[in-house]
């Protein structure tokens, strides 16, 4: 009987560890029942609710290596462990994708920007995501890392546009790690909106918006199973876009969610006004 | 009685801005709540609680769990030899019998069932997953409409879930209303609210075979050691209540729950039973219990839950001449504070208006969700809410503008006889009035206000939102004690019936004492919540500590100086002996507080009082909110919040803002944020902060208090209560101004809280 989950913290029993190296993690996440912890802010929750119940958790979130920001031949890379404060804090970040920075000064609240990784948020899968929208919206480059048959570790590129695949589920397998997020466009006109019923609190609804050299990109949250990408390539000139066509190309995507904050209609709704806000803030944008 | 009123000069500390003594230790790690208490060898308790909203217990087995480790033992409903719970008030439904466990029924998610005793709050919880327990669903009754239709009823001994009656006077029915030119109705909701105080329950106790000690996180530490000793059946001196700091209340405990009775109903038992068993080491037991924040949000009470009829009518020059209001309460599972709430709802019904023919009516329900209780205001803010809300409608039928509608309708005159149960003391409602909309510059608002209206394409659209309230502070004086005591080294104990759980008192307290003694601050220390250090004591709730407690611990000190004083002329016969300004006079010589003490040497000087004010005392004053209103997306920010709470005589002025904005806070976000939901089986939505609308300091814009001090009569400080103040005038104040911001959209009522989708769902239909 496990009802009683939920209503009084009972964490089942678990082993913690904590690798020294990428590659231990690697191999530490190959035990069964073994889970990667980084900022706990999505999998300590699950395991209060009863929702997951590991045998052990891998800290990866004090590998160094996963909290570098870097920009290398003109690609900038941002380790999975980033926290949102460390994201929104870097001036490389703000210099090469602005938008990246505003929408982690934006999630949650000081405590979870504070714990919560980029990695873990992408790994978590939630629909409602404000970095998925981001590093939708900027066309970013997913990296996973694992180990293979001779125990070397082996990379494997996604773009972010494939990587969500439903609720709560990524392309990423058991025995892979999330090791960076890389975007190989600098991008300086974008907007954010989202609509909150807290300051605090995950989007009802959210818009990102990226306009790069490469084209417009558009990252939704929170309005369908899992975050969503609208292509809107064949518009060459964004002020073509009527609140109508806004409308036409919204519904070719999303499926809305309906809850205590809002039902289908009113999701639909905000995501037609905020998508137009936000291609309205990018062109008047210099 | 005629009451001289205190004397103040320059130096006094009362009406000072003065930090809270109790400061360092709250910010810091100082504090020591119940749950930091230590306490020799420990046992935990832990409730297995209803996951269904209403059925019957169908089989129950616990022999599984009583083997679970560190288990010492198990409580079903047939183990606990109390009675049962009546309602806490006579005039409540008898038949509505509450067991301390769950018997055979369960009618509410986290109503406790079984009651585990274990080494760690850990074992018992995994004991607790090892009861086999099996329900039959019965329909769970949620909505007041299908409570009050009687289908389904909670309890069998009752034929209806009636709680609590109260009805019009009027025999006018329909008529009520004949002969207004203006006359406007609407159908309001006071939402259900979560009190949510930052430290949950927490209780811990312990016996040693004659004496029970209790520690409480309670607003009342001495009604808790008198329902205890009635419950438990003990003698009044063997039973010792504790309560250390307390993080919160709100009124939600005010009154001692089950589960805390419980706690200290384990702690004799088990030493009762013997105390041989192989996870408890011989000796003094102590049991233990602090709730989650889920647990807490489930089984602590909520607060108001009211659905209003509002009816009001008058003339179209807008004098109100009729107003109606019928309330529904739902009083959740078992009657507790929340059944009355209509009571205190009926008192204050006219608000600040002179208004010729009132009538009112209540009917309190019970249906299947966590019982209600008092919340910050208790059936204040509810009336508050429907006048406000009545007089707005009342104002937009008439096309008047609602400031002068108010303006029009004020009473004046002070006594003022409701005729409803109110006598107001005192009061200056059009005056509070002018100066806030002088303040915020009312008439250029509504300039703004047309101007931004006229603006093609601005999906914002601005309110201005007024409410001018009047409220009851000590409800129902009831005696309470103070004492204050001179120590061996000058410096000053004094202890008080009331008790403070995050107000200040110790500070607010110590300046009444130090003015009146002329002693300076630091010398002076004030006790509190200790039953067997402080004989007597009500507590603090309903606003009514420094009128209550603050009195009774100034005229300690006086007759401090008395006793004093008589102890001098008897030592110095033939003397001229008097006091002022903290010294002692004896012909032309003078001595200290410390000299007095060595004088004094071993014999006890120290003043008891027991203080009943003669009648409750009327807050009053008014509010401004300036929202903007997102038509799109249905967002309202809040842009200014102007507050004027007239509390007569303002004790400390810093702490007094405190309360206001804390409570401003409280009231805004049951405008915007807050609400108890539950889904139509009875299951609750909210029970975690993610859920529940509870707000942070992100949410709230800077407050602008302005200070006016209309002193009452009733006592000699000139003071009236000031905890609830802010959370009664600014809640309708919110409302009306979103609600003014979407007039021109057909938009007359919103129910709160008004949230994005809700506003945005009014507008939608309205535009459809
Ligand atoms: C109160 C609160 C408010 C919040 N508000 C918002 C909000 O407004 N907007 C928003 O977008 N989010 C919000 N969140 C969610 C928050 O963004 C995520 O919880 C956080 O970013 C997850 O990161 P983490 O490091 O804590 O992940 P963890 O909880 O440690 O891990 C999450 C999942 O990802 C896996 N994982 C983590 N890192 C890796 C990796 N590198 N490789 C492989 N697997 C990995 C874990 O095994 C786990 O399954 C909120 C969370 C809380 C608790």
């Amino acid at each position: 009987m496990s009802w009683i989950k939920g209503i009084k913290l009972l964490l089942n029993d678990f082993v913690y560890k904590a690798p020294r190296s990428l590659n231990e993690a690697l191999k530490l996440i190959r035990e069964e029942d073994a889970k990667v912890l980084a900022g706990g802010h999505s999998l300590i929750p699950l395991m209060k609710l009863g929702f997951a119940s590991p045998e052990s958790l891998i800290d990866i979130g004090k590998l160094e290596e996963l909290q570098a920001i870097e920009e290398t031949n003109g690609v900038l890379t941002v380790g999975s462990c980033v926290s949102y404060r460390a994201l929104f804090e870097s001036e490389m970040v703000k210099s090469y994708v602005p938008l990246l920075s505003k929408v982690a000064s934006q999630v949650g609240d000081p405590q979870v920007r504070a714990r919560g990784t980029v990695g873990g948020s992408l790994v978590h899968g939630d629909p409602a995501s404000d970095i998925a929208g981001a590093i939708l919206a900027l066309d970013a480059t997913v990296e996973l890392v694992s180990l293979n048959g001779k125990g070397d570790i082996v990379k494997r590129k996604v773009p972010a546009r494939e990587f969500f695949v439903g609720f709560l589920e990524t392309v990423i397998e058991d025995d892979e790690i999330l090791h960076s997020i890389s975007f190989k466009n600098k991008c300086h006109k974008f907007s954010f909106q989202k609509i909150t019923r807290r300051e605090q609190d995950w989007a009802i609804v959210g818009v990102a918006v990226a306009q790069s050299m490469h084209g417009i990109g558009i990252g939704l949250v929170n309005l369908a199973s899992k975050p969503v990408y609208l292509d809107i390539k064949k518009y060459e000139d964004i002020s073509e876009l009527d609140p109508e066509g806004v409308s036409l190309l919204l519904d070719s995507v999303i499926d809305p969610p309906a809850d205590i904050y809002g039902d289908a209609e009113y999701r639909r709704h905000l995501a037609e006004v905020l998508l137009l806000r936000c291609l309205k803030e990018i062109k008047e944008t210099t | 009685m005629l009451i001289a009123p205190i004397t103040m000069n320059a130096e006094s500390y009362i009406g000072k801005r003065i930090e809270r003594i109790e400061d360092n230790k709250f910010i810091t790690t100082g504090a020591t709540y119940v749950a930091d208490v230590k306490g020799g060898s420990e046992l935990f308790v832990e409730f297995l609680r209803s996951p269904i909203a209403h059925g019957r217990i169908m089989s129950l087995n616990v022999d599984k769990a009583k083997a679970s480790p560190g288990v010492e033992a198990i409580y079903c409903s047939e183990d606990i030899t109390l009675v049962d719970i009546n309602p806490p008030i006579p005039l409540l439904n008898a038949k509505m019998v509450r067991p301390y466990l769950a018997r055979d029924r369960v009618r509410f998610v986290g109503e406790p069932i079984v009651l585990v005793v274990a080494n760690s709050a850990r074992n018992a919880l995994k004991a607790i997953e090892e009861i086999e327990i099996e329900f039959e669903d019965l329909e769970a009754v949620v909505s007041l409409d299908d409570s009050f239709k009687g289908e389904v009823l909670l309890f069998d001994e009752s034929e209806s879930n009636v709680m609590f009656r109260s009805d019009f006077t009027s025999e006018d029915g329909d008529r009520f209303f004949d002969g207004c030119d203006v006359f406007a109705a609407e159908t309001i909701v006071n939402s259900r609210v979560a009190p949510c105080p930052l430290e949950g329950r927490s209780a811990m106790a312990s016996f040693d075979g004659e004496k029970l000690t209790v520690h409480l996180s309670t607003q009342a530490p001495h009604s808790a050691k008198s329902t205890l000793l009635k419950v438990l059946g003990l003698e009044s001196e063997n039973v010792h209540v504790i309560a250390p700091d307390v993080g919160g209340g709100f009124g939600a405990k005010i009154g001692t729950y089950p589960e805390e009775i419980l706690v200290a109903y384990v702690a004799i038992a088990l030493v009762e039973s013997d105390g041989e068993s192989p996870n408890t080491p011989k000796g003094l037991k102590s049991v233990r219990w602090s709730e989650s924040r889920n647990e807490s949000m489930i089984s602590l009470g909520h607060g108001r839950g009211q659905r209003q009829r509002i009816e009001i009518g008058g003339t179209k020059e807008g004098r109100i001449t009729h107003y109606r209001l019928s309330v529904m309460q739902d009083g959740g599972a078992y009657p507790m504070m929340g059944a009355f709430l209509p009571f205190f709802t009926r008192r204050m019904v006219k608000g600040c208006y002179d208004i010729q023919k009132v009538d009112f009516m209540a009917v309190s329900v019970a249906t299947n969700t966590t019982p209600v209780v008092a919340y910050r205001g208790a059936g204040r803010p509810e009336a508050t809410y429907a006048i406000e809300r009545a007089v707005e409608l009342f104002a937009r039928k008439a096309g008047l503008d609602p400031a002068d509608v108010r303006r029009k309708n004020f009473i004046s005159e002070f006594p003022y006889d409701t005729g409803f149960g109110s006598v107001y003391d005192s009061g200056a409602y059009l005056t509070a009035l002018e100066k806030v909309l002088d303040y915020v510059d009312y008439k250029s608002l509504r300039a703004e206000q047309r101007k931004m209206r006229n603006m093609k394409d601005s999906n914002k659209s601005l309110g201005i939102g007024i409410s001018s309230y009047v409220e009851v502070t000590h409800g129902f004086p009831a005696s309470e004690f103070g004492s204050v005591k001179l120590n061996s080294d000058g410096t000053i104990f004094a202890t008080s019936g009331t008790f403070p759980h995050g107000q200040g008192h110790g500070t607010t307290f110590a300046q009444i004492i130090a003015d009146e003694l002329g002693l300076s601050l630091e010398k002076i220390e004030v006790f509190f919540g200790d039953t067997d250090i402080i004989p007597r004591g009500v507590g603090t709730f309903g606003s009514r500590s420094v009128q209550s407690g603050g009195v009774a611990l100034s005229r300690a000190s006086k007759g401090l100086i008395d006793k004093t004083l008589d102890l001098m002329k008897s030592e110095f016969l033939d003397s001229s002996v008097f006091f002022e300004s903290g010294w002692f006079f004896v012909d032309d010589r003078k001595f200290s507080w410390e000299d007095i003490a060595r004088l004094a040497g071993s014999s006890n000087l120290e003043c008891q009082v027991d203080y009943a004010a003669d009648s409750p005392t009327f807050p009053f004053g008014a509010h401004v909110c300036i929202v903007e209103v997102d038509v799109e997306t249905g967002v309202v920010v809040i842009k200014r919040v102007v507050a004027l709470d007239d509390a007569g005589r303002i004790i400390n002025r810093l702490l007094a803002d405190g309360q206001v904005f804390g409570g401003l806070a409280q009231g805004i976000s049951q405008a915007l944020y807050e609400e108890v939901i539950y889904d139509e089986n009875g299951n609750p939505l909210t029970s975690t902060f993610a859920d529940y609308g509870i707000p942070s300091a992100t949410e709230f814009t800077k407050f602008e208090r302005l200070e006016m001090e209309t002193l009452t009569t009733v006592n000699e400080l000139g003071a009236k209560g000031i905890g609830e103040s802010g959370t009664i005038g600014i809640t309708p104040c919110v409302v009306n101004a979103v609600c003014d911001a979407l007039s021109h959209l057909g938009i007359d009522h919103i129910d709160m809280p008004l949230t994005p989708f809700k506003v945005y769902s009014a507008i939608r239909e309205r535009s459809s």
